[in-house]
């Protein structure tokens, strides 16, 4: 077979494969194929009667009907999603990571810092009013009473 | 769009519902069609196009954006839940053997469907198939080789098979 023989072969064997709507066409042969269509009657005729059943098929009445997005919600509100264990991990690093690069550590950090400002300066300047050198003894005592 | 794609699967993959439904109302037509056009029972045709969906939320996970595109994936669970069903009907029915290959009921050439409809019916499954990925869903040789695990040499072969038996059908209208 010589190569132009080889070429009308395989554009014929793409138009019978693809129809006649050269977008169908693998990209890769479109020139090609069209190159011999252009040199050729009989394959002229071929493209001719598969546009006919080109024509056909563009009549299917199938038709979709359902509502895409109340099936979204639908699925996502009502179904949990399957996690494997590395994603469950990651997520929850992620969801770490968030609140870290998020403001919500402000309002703690000041409470945490106020409280520690609060103890250090209760501990240094409180002086007890009452003498309690004697409350250990004190509570022996009670304790001894018991027995 | 093919990265576009990939990165709103991502936002599913964390919970994100309005990437989520972006990508439903993307892609639930065309899998809710082609499921028509394969299973010829809209009801069913329905249940396996929002099992898609379904599998869409749940296992994002499994959708691996560097092998393919992801109406292909979603395409080849379609395909996959199509065969499931028919194998299981066929084993319900008691089919007569020369029946098998094309079930189409005669009540079916009655619900307003086009003769191209019922010629697609009557074709063997995997003709079908081919043809109906290729032309109606837009899909490469290569994809629809990789949907239906097979060569792009024998899609094609299935391709020429599938025109060919639909223009004997249909020679009155050709």
């Amino acid at each position: 077979m010589n190569p132009d023989e080889k070429s009308q072969k395989r554009a014929t064997d793409t138009i019978a494969a693809y129809g006649a709507e050269q977008s169908a066409w693998p990209e890769a042969e479109r020139g090609s194929t069209l190159d011999a269509v252009q040199s050729s009657d009989e394959l002229r005729q071929i493209l001719s009667e598969e546009a006919s059943l080109d024509s056909l098929l563009q009549q299917s009445a199938r038709v979709a009907t359902l509502d895409a997005t109340q099936v979204a919600q639908k699925i996502a509100r009502g179904l949990p999603q399957q996690l494997t264990l590395s994603q469950r991990l990651s997520r929850r690093l992620e969801v770490v990571a968030e609140s870290l690069s998020s403001d919500v550590w402000k309002p703690a950090l000041a409470a945490s810092l106020t409280l520690s400002a609060g103890l250090a300066v209760g501990s240094t300047t409180y002086e007890p009013v009452e003498d309690w050198s004697q409350a250990e003894h004190y509570s022996f005592t009670v304790v001894g009473e018991e027995y | 769009m093919q990265a576009d794609e990939a990165k709103l699967v991502a936002r599913v993959r964390k919970g994100d519902q309005r990437a989520y439904t972006y990508l439903v109302v993307r892609h639930l037509p065309a899998i809710e069609v082609y499921a028509k056009r394969i299973v010829n029972d809209d009801t069913l045709a329905q249940d396996i196009a929002q099992d898609v969906m379904v599998v869409l939320w749940q296992r994002s996970g499994d959708f691996n954006p560097d092998k393919a595109r992801l109406t292909t994936w979603l395409h080849r669970i379609a395909h996959n839940r199509c065969i499931d069903i028919m194998r299981k009907r066929q084993r319900e029915v008691n089919w007569d053997a020369s029946d098998s290959e094309h079930p189409v009921a005669e009540s079916e050439t009655a619900t307003g469907l086009q003769p191209i409809d019922v010629a697609l019916m009557r074709l063997p499954e995997s003709q079908r198939t081919a043809l109906v990925l290729t032309y109606y869903q837009n899909l490469s040789n290569r994809e629809v080789a990789e949907i239906i695990n097979s060569s792009v040499r024998a899609v094609e072969s299935l391709l020429v098979r599938a025109r060919g038996n639909l223009k004997k059908q249909l020679e009155t209208q050709l």
